[in-house]
């Protein structure tokens, strides 16, 4: 998400906790930049100031941060980008981009399945919509 | 899962990216696309395209904040002859 959003150091997640709801009763569905995987907005993550952002220095809080941006957007269609890079969309710096990539991809994918119940999110409601 | 810079090149390597997230290829900010979807990539569950990423972060003379380096003709060439919807920016 644009990260001048209203109040510097807000995202839309966090500006204001009606928007999530009130974007979903207009059917609006919401995502993020291709940077910033999981619901969480890049600037969330400097406000907090929980470390470097980096799957091999610092997974944990990284991980908790990814699963508390999915667990907020549970009630609401979304469209979860994944994947991860450097802060503010730079390289990512590791001593091994493709494996570190790898096992983002698949924590992600973990991540997901455990909060939305399937690793692809999709409800099993919506599926059967589509199947008629 | 946006495919530019190095995750075009960590994907090609033999990155595995589950069947139904949606591939993004990216353009390089100046309407220039590297490659489309191959058949088989197209016929993923989540789909891929083309589209631009807006702006990125490069140097204070590239900034597009004033100004749109992306040639949006081009980049809708990109989108139109690949058949594929433009994916959000």
């Amino acid at each position: 998400m644009w990260s001048g959003f209203p109040w510097p150091g807000s995202s839309f997640f966090t500006d204001d906790p009606l928007n999530q709801a009130l974007a979903d009763t207009y059917g609006i569905v919401m995502s993020t930049s291709h940077h910033e995987p999981m619901q969480q907005a890049m600037v969330e993550w400097r406000v907090a100031g929980k470390g470097p952002w980096s799957w091999e220095l610092n997974k944990d809080a990284v991980a908790a941060h990814w699963r508390a941006g999915l667990q907020r957007a549970k009630p609401y269609e979304s469209v979860i980008t994944i994947g991860m890079r450097g802060e503010g969309d730079k390289a990512m710096q590791a001593e091994d981009p493709q494996g570190t990539l790898q096992d983002v991809i698949n924590s992600q994918r973990e991540m997901i399945g455990s909060t939305y119940g399937k690793d692809d999110g999709v409800p099993r409601q919506w599926k059967t919509q589509l199947s008629l | 899962m946006a495919l530019y810079k190095e995750a075009l090149q960590l994907y090609e390597n033999g990155l595995k990216v589950p069947e139904d997230v949606t591939l993004l290829f990216a353009d390089d900010n100046f309407g220039n696309v590297r490659r489309y979807p191959t058949d088989q990539e197209k016929r993923r569950v989540g789909g891929s395209g083309v589209g631009s990423l807006g702006q990125e972060k490069k140097t204070f003379s590239e900034l597009t904040t004033c100004s749109c380096t992306t040639i949006l003709s081009m980049l809708a060439i990109h989108v139109v002859t690949n058949g594929s919807i433009a994916a959000p920016l």
